[in-house]
């Protein structure tokens, strides 16, 4: 406990005001803090203009989490199993919209495993989606013209609905 | 502020409405950089389908990069298909495992081969290449493709794998178990290698091996009772497993099979008979090949 509670704090303000206090080894892993805490520019609250209280709030227990370093070898075999499971629960929220926001504040911070861990639950969850379902769920208008669809349809045989 | 919140909500839900996406999943959606994040991360399967979504979709899967950075991720999908020989000729029909797969997508004319002749067929355009002639050559043949060893495909003869001796005591389950068996075929799904085998012919248990990642050790990944699935046809062999589909979770896994002149899916958890996929009539096909997306390019 004593090197965790001597180790540094960093300041991150979201969106909508709200102050967050992190280690500075656990919000090392966003490369784009990273950048500003190497540049000099951490002294203050660091503002994430992108990122809602409530998104950044998700972040710092996924980094958190990410952070643990097992103890031993043995240890280190638990720890991946118990990562593996606090990964898939992680990305099983409650509002779709929550996943995507995550996708976006992962991109913008940076943190590439959150980045890998969120779009590929979003490609996840399209990817049984027939070419309509697609076009509904994202709101995407079909524009080909029935010639491009037509030309489209010969040059790939999977290219059907 | 509250009250505007509702009442579009109730606009949003009222039925008959058209559901809009909210504006985050329309923020990440229409960011092309997030976008193709999301989609290289799609099987390959749905990547081609999805072509078709919108051209702006059909530009950003079609583009080099993306074809470039997708082949390099290893992930490899499930079978979604079969090519089954139509009896006494050199045509196939497609049986399509992917249900927003017609099986009508490759008229049998679509693949028109010569006796003795081995083909490599790009699916996608139709184009095809003749392997060269090899006395050794049957339906043991397997392609082998690895986005990130190599940018080209390999024609395997999986034969040679289980006939090896020197191999077979490596790599067969065999020696792990000390167990011979009679009868026994190797699979792949989901880039994964499995093993099935049967003691004899007479012996009631199946297993499925799967080789563990990064070595040449198997391991135990089902067992199941040939009384569950052919009773009361007790000689059944693995021939009449045509493929093996590895689903997500362990109760979508499937066995593709013979059963009573029928092509059939079998759930290997919940050891029931699935969706029947294609008669095959009185005549056992010679041909029979699991077809596997992916980026190979021929």
């Amino acid at each position: 406990m004593s090197s965790s509670s001597s180790s540094k704090m960093i300041e991150l303000r979201s969106s909508d005001g709200e102050t967050f206090h992190v280690e500075e080894t656990v919000v090392l892993q966003s490369e784009t803090i990273k950048q500003m805490i190497d540049d000099d520019c951490a002294n203050a609250a660091i503002p994430l203009p992108n990122v809602t209280s409530m998104t950044l709030a998700k972040v710092i227990e996924y980094i958190k989490k990410h952070a643990e370093k097992p103890k031993d070898d043995d240890d280190k075999k638990v720890a991946e199993e118990d990562l593996k499971k606090f990964d898939a629960e992680f990305v099983k929220v409650d509002q779709e919209s929550m996943l995507f926001d995550l996708v976006r504040a992962a991109n913008y911070l940076n943190i590439k495993s959150l980045l890998d861990l969120t779009c590929q639950a979003v490609a996840d969850s399209i990817k049984d989606l027939s070419v309509e379902e697609v076009r509904k769920k994202f709101n995407i208008q079909n524009d080909f013209t029935p010639e491009e669809e037509a030309k489209v349809r010969k040059e790939n045989a999977w290219a059907f609905d | 502020m509250e009250t505007i919140t509702r009442v579009s909500k109730k606009l949003i839900t009222a039925p008959g409405e058209k559901k809009l996406p909210s504006s985050s999943v329309l923020r990440v959606v229409s960011n092309d950089d997030l976008l193709i994040e999301i989609l290289l991360r799609l099987p390959v399967s749905s990547i081609h389908m999805f072509k078709f979504v919108s051209k702006r979709w059909l530009s950003l899967l079609t583009s080099p990069s993306f074809t470039l950075r997708r082949s390099q991720i290893p992930s490899i999908d499930p079978p979604s298909g079969l090519f089954i020989q139509i009896e006494n000729s050199f045509m196939y029909n497609f049986v399509s495992l992917d249900p927003r797969i017609p099986s009508s997508i490759y008229p049998p004319s679509f693949i028109l081969t010569k006796p003795d002749t081995f083909y490599v067929y790009n699916l996608s355009n139709n184009r095809f290449k003749i392997l060269p002639r090899c006395h050794y050559l049957n339906s043991n043949i397997k392609m082998a493709f690895d986005p990130t060893k190599s940018p080209h495909y390999k024609v395997v003869h999986a034969k040679d794998i289980i006939d090896d001796p020197i191999l077979t005591t490596m790599r067969t389950p065999q020696t792990l178990d000390g167990m011979v068996f009679d009868d026994c075929k190797l699979f792949e799904s989901c880039g994964r290698l499995l093993f099935v085998g049967a003691v004899s012919a007479h012996y009631p248990y199946f297993n499925v091996y799967e080789m563990m990642n990064g070595s040449s050790k198997w391991f135990i990944k089902y067992t199941f009772n040939r009384y569950d699935i052919v009773f009361p046809f007790p000689n059944y062999w693995t021939s009449n497993f045509w493929c093996i589909v590895l689903g997500e979770r362990e109760e979508d896994s499937f066995i593709i099979l013979e059963l009573h002149g029928r092509v059939v899916e079998y759930n290997i958890q919940l050891k029931t008979i699935g969706r029947k996929l294609y008669n095959l009539g009185l005549v056992s096909p010679h041909g029979c090949f699991p077809f596997i997306a992916s980026f190979a390019g021929v």
